[in-house]
């Protein structure tokens, strides 16, 4: 007989999460707003869809920052959906630790969590069998025991792990799990969490990774979202997948070459391309300043930013210019100056990454306050 | 730079004084406290500047101070000197307000020209002469030769040379970059030992930040543990309020038990009254049959009904007196017909005593009396009449004695007999009244005697009589007359009484054919009323069917009454458990019906009890309610307390303030965080730049050791005349010498003082030509520095200073005069001598 299904499939959402980005809080909580939102798109989209329930695979909110009216306001939005069941597995935002809202909290009845206490849930009226590898604590580094699973080819099998796939190089002390031995386990689907850049890698094994549906940082550049699955299992089994986009803004980084520019209102003009171009008003804009800035003209990117902070959601610059000097040349002279480049390029040879953007720093404050008699600081 | 003039308005213990001085030599002569340091002090305060402030550690009073003059008005004056291109300038400065003035040699105030700090004040001596305050005065004031260069001098003037050869050309000054470089360290960041720089402002925002951090975080998890506590409240209420319904159907089932115990209690009382309601009722039944017999045969003998109680015995006794009657009437009759014929016997005899019947028995027996007595009086008559007497007595003692006999024997023998009783009795008294006749008669009394004579007369005619009378009788004698009298008397007497008797008879024949008739009549009567009999005869039978009847009779009305009184009692107990069942069932009971009405409907409420005491979630066991109330009252007060807390915690949830503190807190956290790492990374950046700097600066004057070393050398070989030429200074400035002849080199204390004195000496004046480095030529200040000299080495020294003196002002100061003369001598009176 066949047997047929449709679900969403999200993951990795962290309602209530912080937001250290932004040095103003008015956008973090904006931000904070845009992940509901990206949220009761998806559960919008369960209904608009007909699917038949909802996979949240991991860190649905953040177990230490989660206000007690989010947690409220979740459910209500489970309640939305109503019969159709939701299926949760912890993950290690939101474990399920002693306190968690999981135990405490009354969850409406088509709410499902899947612990290491109790990994399995079956939909009898759906013929679909849950299961969940989750997290207990906010650190784990090896899988939570529990119940081993009852993958039955009579029905759809669908597990939701929320960790780390371990490949060849990859160690990390999130749940991590041989890939071949989570497809070993035989399930039909593999809602997968954990990771907020989406990957379709393993979806031949029928493992899909959606990453976050609303981006967290400017480490997750790209398209966000969810995926709208449909499981169609008789002799064979047919999955279809679609990824659907939910984010509200993205994270734009730039980068913005000083170099022959002396003047602000060239400046100006290269930055307001930018912000142009990437949709500086809905988007999370950061701005690299790049390159060799010409004698006597300074960046003050706090200055900078208060010049296009209105055109923009949220606009940062990153000042990464250097200044004229030609620390190649100069490290020939028996100066003082030569000396000091010598010696610093010595250090950085042995350095580690964080010391030689110390040393790059010294380099260029030794060589201003050589040449120049005074340090110039953009604070 | 040569000093031309030193004018000084007031500084120490100089006050108003000028000093004119030469390019060349110039040597300050005066003993000691003479103001050869005070003059030195002024010179270096009039280009430097004086520090002011507070005492320095040791108690030395501050330069500004300690030179404050004792008497003069103005503390200060002037300085004129020409720099090595022709300019020349004059100072003029005031300590007491810490002002300079620079004028050129137009007399134009150049001050402003110069860099100027609030500090060091207006820095023209550094520009005019290169070198600072510091430098100037570790490498142009010369002490004694001994005491050459402290480690802090040291340190300055290998800083300096370093300047002296890398920057000069470039201009650039490693000072002036080390300088900048903390100036932007101080200004943009800070470091630990500061408190007001940014990094520090951060730090402290940050600490407070993470505090505050903190304290919404305990909030968090307080909020979070008592949510779930509050979760474990709510399933603590459940549980209570489960087990406390599952303790109510306990206690309600035990309740219902109990209840359905009593019911069947009172189900069992009610069916024992029934089952003894049932054998009353059929007792009653019975006895009441038995009851209707008696009373039908009672109408039989209801005859006897009119009979009153004691009317057997009466019937016994009056039946028994009348038996006897009759025998005593027939007896009577027996002795009525003897006594009758006893009296026809009796008439019979008396007929021959005829003569006796005549006359009366008194008249005879007065005729007798009197003859007797009248013989009597002769013949004593006494003995007679106790003889008569005494017999009588006797007869009736005895009659008396068998009288009582006989009522004594009447009341011994069975059956008493009433007519014995009364014959005893008559007799006894009969014969008691005989004896008391008896005892009344006999003596006469004494009066009689005299009556004698009358009844003598009497006697004759009575005589007379009597024989008359006699011969009638054919008595033969009077005696026998008496006796014949006697006999008749006897007989009469005999007949009389049987007469008597027969009267007697009569008589009591008639009462008691009248008693009998009494009884004959109460007999029959009794007997007819008892319908025994029809006519006026009756037999003892029919007497015997009466008291039969009688009994029956009696025994029946007995046994009515019997029944009665127990039909009473029955139905008193009836009714009397028809009471104790209304009082168990609760309602009146009247009839059996009733009863058993009660206990259908019981019997129907106890299996409604027993069926629905059945649905119980537990056993009850042998609990009681009482054994239960506690447990309830128990799990009551824990679900009331647990109730309570819930409450109590949902208020102060409520209260607990809820939203995004805790990311805010966070994310200021963070956003300090960063900004302390920044600004920690431009601290360490600064840091490293000027540490690589300082090195990069070693490094360079290591490279400028040869220089030294080359200029000490030259220096040295003059001195000594040739003997020590290969002279060679460290990094720190520490020497080395190679002595001819011996391989290795040796520190200036190995060789002889004076020749150490002279190594040291050439290392100071290298050093000076050094920092000069074809800059301004200093002038050379010497102190006393051949103290220790012999006069051989002074004089090579001024040898020394004399070949100097061409190219640099040289002012020397000393207390000796031996010196003074030298020096005139080697200089060629080329020398400028000024007494202090």
């Amino acid at each position: 007989m066949e047997k047929r299904v449709s679900f969403v499939h999200c993951a990795d959402i962290h309602l209530d999460a912080p937001f250290s980005v932004f040095e103003n809080e008015n956008l973090s909580s904006e931000r904070r707003r845009d992940l509901k939102k990206t949220f009761e798109k998806i559960t919008d989209m369960v209904v608009s869809e007909n699917a038949d329930f909802l996979l949240i695979a991991g860190d649905l909110y953040e177990h230490e920052y989660a206000a007690r009216s989010t947690i409220g306001w979740i459910n209500e939005q489970f309640r939305k959906l109503g019969p159709k069941p939701v299926i949760i597995v912890p993950g290690n935002h939101d474990p399920y630790v002693k306190n968690s809202w999981y135990r405490s909290y009354q969850w409406n009845d088509n709410v499902h969590i899947l612990t290491s206490e109790n990994p399995e849930y079956f939909d009898e009226k759906l013929n679909v069998y849950f299961y969940g590898i989750g997290f207990d604590t906010f650190l784990q580094e090896t899988l939570p025991v529990q119940k081993p699973p009852h993958v039955m080819p009579g029905r759809i099998n669908i597990c939701l792990f929320h960790g780390t796939l371990e490949m060849q190089f990859t160690q990390s002390p999130y749940n991590p799990i041989d890939l071949n031995r989570l497809a070993g386990l035989g399930f039909d689907y593999y809602a997968l969490g954990h990771f907020h850049s989406r990957s379709e890698v393993f979806s031949d094994m029928g493992m899909i990774n959606p990453g976050s549906p609303e981006p967290l940082g400017f480490d997750e550049k790209g398209d966000h979202g969810v995926y709208l699955v449909e499981l169609v299992k008789n002799e064979k089994l047919k999955r279809q997948f679609t990824f659907v986009k939910t984010q509200q803004r993205a994270y734009r980084e730039v980068d913005v070459n000083v170099e022959g520019t002396d003047t602000f209102d060239g400046l100006s003009k290269k930055i307001n391309e930018v912000l142009q171009s990437e949709d500086s008003r809905r988007n999370i804009i950061r701005i690299n300043l790049t390159g060799k800035l010409s004698p006597g003209f300074y960046i003050d990117p706090e200055l900078l930013k208060q010049q296009f902070e209105s055109a923009c959601f949220s606009l940062q610059f990153n000042d990464m210019t250097r200044p004229m000097y030609d620390p190649e040349e100069l490290a020939k002279e028996k100066t003082l100056a030569g000396v000091f480049v010598r010696k610093i390029k010595e250090r950085m040879e042995k350095a580690g990454e964080e010391d030689r953007k110390i040393l790059e720093k010294a380099l260029y404050l030794g060589l201003e306050a050589l040449f120049e008699g005074n340090v110039n600081i953009s604070d | 730079m040569k000093i031309k003039k030193i004018n000084i308005s007031g500084f120490g213990k100089f006050e108003d004084r000028q000093f004119g001085l030469e390019p060349g030599m110039n040597i300050f002569y005066g003993c000691n406290e003479a103001g050869k340091s005070t003059l030195q002090s002024f010179i270096r305060g009039m280009l430097y500047g004086l520090k002011g402030g507070k005492r320095t550690k040791d108690g030395v009073l501050p330069p500004v101070k300690q030179y404050k003059p004792w008497t003069a008005k103005a503390y200060g004056g002037s300085l004129e000197y020409e720099l090595d291109n022709g300019s020349k300038y004059t100072i003029i400065r005031n300590f007491d307000r810490n002002t300079v003035t620079v004028y050129d040699e137009y007399s134009n105030n150049i001050t402003g020209n110069f860099p100027a700090s609030r500090e060091e004040g207006v820095k023209f001596a550094e520009q005019h002469l290169g070198l600072s305050e510091g430098c100037f005065e570790r490498t142009v004031f010369i002490g004694q030769l001994q005491s050459i260069i402290n480690s802090e001098g040291k340190k300055v003037i290998a800083e300096r040379l370093t300047n002296i050869k890398q920057t000069g050309d470039e201009e650039v000054s490693f000072r002036k970059a080390m300088d900048a470089l903390k100036q932007a360290q101080m200004t943009y960041v800070g470091s630990e030992r500061t408190t007001t720089r940014p990094l520090n402002i951060i730090s402290a925002r940050l600490q407070e930040a993470i505090e505050e951090e903190q304290q919404y975080i305990k909030l968090h998890n307080g909020c979070m543990d008592m949510f779930l506590e509050l979760e474990q409240l709510r399933e603590k209420e459940n549980h209570l309020k489960t087990k406390l319904n599952n303790l109510n159907l306990m206690k309600e089932k035990t309740v219902k038990k109990i209840e359905a115990d009593k019911l069947e209690n009172i189900r069992k009382s009610l069916k024992n009254y029934h089952k003894r309601l049932e054998e009353i009722e059929k007792e009653i039944g019975s006895r009441e049959e038995e009851l209707n017999d008696v009373l039908a045969r009672l109408k039989e003998y209801e005859a006897f009904g009119s009979f009153s109680g004691n009317a057997a015995e009466e019937m016994v006794s009056d039946y028994t007196n009348y038996i006897l009657l009759r025998k005593e009437l027939e007896k009577l009759e027996t002795e009525s017909s003897e006594t009758e014929r006893k009296i026809r016997e009796i008439q019979n005899e008396l007929q021959q005593y005829a003569v006796f019947s005549r006359i009366s028995s008194e008249k005879t027996d007065e005729v007798i009396q009197e003859v007797l007595n009248y013989n009597r009086e002769r013949a004593g008559a006494e003995k007679q009449e106790k003889q008569s007497g005494g017999s009588g007595k006797y007869i009736s003692a005895a009659g008396l004695v068998l009288g009582i006999i006989i009522i004594l024997a009447s009341f011994v023998i069975r059956p008493y007999n009433s007519v014995i009783t009364t014959a005893g009795l008559l007799i006894s008294v009969l014969t008691g009244i005989l004896l008391l006749i008896a005892a009344k008669r006999g003596k006469m009394p004494p009066e009689e005697i005299e009556k004698r004579r009358t009844e003598e007369r009497k006697y004759l005619e009575n005589a007379a009589m009597l024989n008359k009378w006699m011969e009638e009788a054919k008595a033969d004698n009077i005696h026998d007359f008496i006796r014949l009298k006697n006999i008749y008397e006897d007989k009469t007497r005999r007949l009389n009484e049987l007469l008597d008797s027969r009267e007697k008879h009569n008589s009591d024949k008639t009462d008691i054919l009248k008693s009998i008739e009494a009884y004959e009549a109460r007999i029959l009567d009794r007997l007819v009323s008892a319908n025994l009999i029809k006519s006026k005869a009756f037999c003892d039978e029919d007497v015997r069917k009466w008291k039969k009847g009688l009994e029956t009779y009696n025994t029946l009305v007995q046994k009515e009454k019997d029944l009665k009184n127990v039909l009473a009692s029955l139905n008193q107990t009836q009714e009397s458990i028809y009471r104790e069942a209304s009082v168990i069932a609760g309602s009146e009971m009247r009839l059996s019906a009733d009863l058993e009405k009660e206990i259908d409907r019981i019997g129907n409420e106890l299996e409604t009890l027993k069926a629905s005491a059945d649905i119980s979630p537990e056993g009850t066991g042998s609990l009681t309610p009482d054994e239960i109330d506690p447990d309830i009252k128990r799990v009551n007060e824990e679900l009331n307390d647990t109730v309570l807390n819930i409450n109590t915690l949902s208020t102060r949830l409520e209260n607990i303030p809820d939203g995004e503190m805790i990311q805010k807190a966070h994310e200021k956290v963070m956003i300090l965080t960063k900004q302390k790492d920044k600004k920690l990374f431009l601290g360490k950046a600064l840091e490293t730049a000027m540490e690589v700097l300082g090195e990069a600066s070693v490094d360079l004057q290591r490279n400028y050791s040869p220089y030294l070393n080359e200029a000490i050398g030259k220096i040295v070989d003059k001195i000594t005349g040739g003997r020590y030429s290969d002279v060679m200074a460290d990094d720190s400035l520490r020497l080395n010498i190679q002595p001819p002849g011996i391989a290795e080199k040796v520190v200036p204390e190995q060789l002889s003082s004076g020749t150490a004195d002279q190594v040291y000496f050439a290392l100071r004046l290298a050093t000076v030509m050094l920092i000069e480095n074809g800059g301004e030529t200093l002038p050379l200040f010497l102190d006393d520095p051949f103290v220790q000299y012999d006069e051989e080495r002074t004089a090579n020294a001024l040898k020394l200073l004399s070949d100097e003196s061409k190219k640099r002002q040289i002012i020397l100061f000393t207390c000796k005069k031996r010196e003074v003369e030298l020096a005139e001598r080697i200089f060629d009176k080329e020398v400028n001598i000024i007494n202090l």
